[in-house]
């Protein structure tokens, strides 16, 4: 079990934030009829950076600029009001849970220059895993298999599959 | 079928935007009250250390898929109204092959 690090709260019961989780994902269904994501909000703030800096460029690119020929702005989106609420949110129970803080973590037998490096590439690989599958752990995982999607579950399994294989051959950088 | 009530026009535009607002905020206040804002723990789940991830991932699909339906099955909710993701086999499965590799890689 990992705990939280020294003088933060502890954690919240799993099962207790899974049922919390699920239960804002069946409002979110209920009430508007689109699942959680994190991801396209991201994609869109590209898209529209982009745009705003070289507009005839992005027009050429056919996967950015299908946000951008719609009558809606592209940053006009349940996904991005979603986003800005997830900041909020998780700022506010960083506050409650003493967690805002300059922190490194890591596995103890790797050095902070390895952990940037990871964290880079490892965030590249994240970024471009989610937008060739149309969306990541939230949008996809968590929101489709919910609603008994087969792309949720083939994506869902898919990530495990390839995650304990390459934990495997970095178990340097974290055990 | 009363629901989703956005698509059924039973909330507006400006509606959506501030349940789109407070849906996120509750979604990110419980990511970091779990422990999802620490790598150490996400990562630790792929090396058998750690089941925080599966538990909240498990509990959060059953819960939800129980009470979609369940208002399904009592008539309030259309769920072919509720935006799914489209298969995409191989674009799912080598997209999820990366996204596993750089969870892991990246602690994310």
């Amino acid at each position: 079990m990992i705990d939280a690090p020294k003088n933060e709260k502890p954690y919240l019961n799993p099962y207790l934030g899974g049922i919390g989780i699920g239960t804002i994902l069946f409002l979110s269904f209920f009430l508007v009829g689109k699942g959680l994501g994190g991801s396209g909000a991201l994609t869109r703030l590209l898209a529209f950076s982009l745009d705003s800096v070289a507009p005839e460029y992005t027009s050429t690119l056919d996967y950015f600029s299908r946000y951008l020929t719609s009558s809606f702005h592209p940053l006009d989106n349940w996904l991005v009001y979603m986003m800005i609420g997830i900041l909020a949110g998780g700022v506010v129970a960083g506050i409650r849970g003493n967690r805002i803080k300059t922190i490194m973590l890591k596995g103890d037998n790797t050095t902070n220059t390895r952990r940037v490096i990871t964290a880079f590439f490892g965030g590249i690989l994240v970024a471009w895993g989610a937008r060739l599958a149309g969306g990541c752990t939230s949008g996809l995982a968590l929101t489709g298999a919910s609603m008994l999607a087969v792309a949720g579950w083939v994506f869902f399994m898919s990530v495990f599959a390839s995650g304990l294989i390459v934990a495997y051959l970095i178990r340097r950088e974290w055990l | 079928m009363v629901a989703p009530l956005f698509k059924l026009g039973f909330i507006g535009y400006p509606g959506m935007i501030l349940i789109g607002i407070l849906v996120g905020f509750a979604f990110g206040y419980l990511l970091q009250a779990v422990g999802m804002g620490n790598s150490r723990k996400i990562s630790a789940m792929f090396y058998g250390e750690d089941w925080a991830v599966m538990r909240i991932m498990f509990s959060a699909v059953v819960t939800a898929m129980l009470l979609t339906y369940l208002f399904y099955y009592l008539g309030l909710l259309d769920i072919s109204l509720v935006q799914l993701a489209g298969l995409n086999l191989s674009g799912q499965v080598i997209g999820g092959l990366l996204l596993g590799a750089g969870m892991v890689i990246g602690g994310y």
